[in-house]
C-alpha cells in the first residue's frame, strides 16, 4: 500500500514538473537569450562578449555600435567569421551561435587628462531556431577609466 | 463485472484524472498566473495604427467578427513564410465571421511592397515599437515575431501563438466557432 501511494505521489510530481516545463517554454523573454558583457582592455580596446542561448542565433550584419557622451569614436570593429546561414529575407548571411567576441578599437579626439567614462551602445538582432525573430535590441555599457589607465 | 475489473477501471480513471489535474496545475504555475487583465486587453485593441492608405484604425474597428491578429515584419523570415497561408484562409473563410488583421512592426513602404507582391487580402496596419508593446499586452511574452492572437467578437483572447501558426490550429479555431 505504501509503495502504491509513493508511486502515485511520484507520478503526480513528474506530471506537474513536465507540465511546468512545457508551459514554461512560452514564458521566456528574448532578453534572456542574449547576454552582453564588456571588457575594456585599455583605453583603446574594448571586447564585447555576447553569450547566446542555445535556442537562438545573432545576425553578423545586424550589429551596430556607437559611443555616447564621450570624446571617443569607434575606429574599427573586428567581428569573427560566423556560420553560413541561408535566410529567406537576408539571403546568404553569417550568424553566431553560443558566443561571439567582438573587438572595438577606440579612437580619442584629444589626450585624456581626466577620469572619464566610455559609454557604448551596442545593437544586436537575432532569431530563435523554432521560428521567432526579435526586433533589434540595444544594450548600453558604461566603462569608467582613469588617466593612468592605458 | 468482476471486482478485479472494477478495480482496474477505477485505477485507470484515477490515473487519467491525475494527469489532467497535473497538466492544468502545471500550466497555471508556469504561466505565473498569466490571466489577462481584461481592461488592458480591451485598451490595447483601441491603440491607433495607420493602414496602408494612411487611415487610422484599431483592432476594435473589426469588433463583431472573430479576429486573427498577426503581428509581423518584412525582415522576419518566419513571418513572411506564414502569410501566404493566411491569404488562402482569408479567401476560404470569406463566408464566415472571421477576419485576419496584420499588424506590421515595420516601415510602411516595405510593407506596401510585400503586401502587393503577396496579394494580401486582409487589413494591414503599420506600427513600430508601440505595436510590439500592444502585442505584449495581448500575450506576446517573448516579444518576438510572428505573434498571432485569436480574439472573440467582443475582444476576449481565445488563443494565441508565438512563431509560425500551424494551419491545424487556425482550422481548429474556426471549426469551434462555426
Amino acid at each position: 500500500m505504501k509503495l502504491r501511494v509513493s508511486f502515485a505521489v511520484s507520478f503526480w510530481v513528474c506530471c506537474l514538473f513536465a507540465s511546468v516545463c512545457v508551459a514554461g517554454q512560452n514564458t521566456i523573454n528574448h532578453k534572456n537569450f542574449y547576454q552582453l558583457t564588456g571588457d575594456l582592455l585599455n583605453t583603446k580596446m574594448l571586447v564585447l562578449t555576447y553569450d547566446i542561448d542555445k535556442c537562438c542565433y545573432l545576425y553578423k550584419k545586424a550589429f551596430k555600435f556607437e559611443v555616447k557622451d564621450s570624446e571617443a569614436v569607434i575606429g574599427s570593429v573586428l567581428l569573427p567569421e560566423g556560420q553560413k546561414h541561408k535566410d529567406d529575407y537576408f539571403g546568404d548571411v553569417e550568424i553566431y551561435r553560443e558566443q561571439v567576441k567582438i573587438t572595438l578599437a577606440i579612437d580619442y579626439s584629444r589626450v585624456l587628462a581626466n577620469p572619464g567614462s566610455l559609454i557604448v551602445k551596442a545593437r544586436h538582432q537575432g532569431c530563435s531556431d523554432e521560428g521567432v525573430c526579435f526586433l533589434p535590441a540595444d544594450n548600453v555599457l558604461d566603462f569608467a577609466f582613469f588617466p593612468g589607465f592605458k | 463485472m468482476s471486482n478485479v475489473s472494477l478495480r482496474l477501471l477505477s485505477t485507470r480513471f484515477l490515473l487519467v484524472f491525475v494527469v489532467i489535474i497535473s497538466i492544468s496545475a502545471g500550466m497555471i504555475i508556469a504561466n505565473g498566473g498569466r490571466e489577462f487583465d481584461e481592461v488592458s486587453v480591451k485598451q490595447a485593441q483601441l491603440a491607433q495604427f495607420r493602414d496602408l492608405d494612411g487611415v487610422t484604425r484599431n483592432i476594435s474597428h473589426w469588433e463583431g467578427a472573430y479576429r486573427i491578429v498577426n503581428f509581423w515584419a518584412t525582415w522576419c523570415p518566419p513571418c513572411r513564410e506564414e502569410i501566404p497561408l493566411f491569404v488562402d484562409l482569408q479567401t476560404e473563410f470569406q463566408s464566415i465571421n472571421v477576419t485576419f488583421i496584420g499588424i506590421a512592426v515595420d516601415d510602411v513602404e516595405r510593407v506596401r511592397t510585400f503586401v502587393a507582391a503577396n496579394g494580401v487580402n486582409y487589413p494591414t496596419l503599420i506600427g513600430s515599437g508601440d505595436a510590439l508593446r500592444i502585442s505584449e499586452i495581448l500575450g506576446n511574452n517573448r516579444s518576438g515575431l510572428p505573434y498571432t492572437v485569436f480574439l472573440s467578437p467582443t475582444g476576449e483572447i481565445i488563443d494565441m501563438h508565438s512563431g509560425i501558426v500551424p494551419e491545424a490550429k487556425i482550422r481548429d479555431f474556426v471549426a469551434k466557432i462555426r
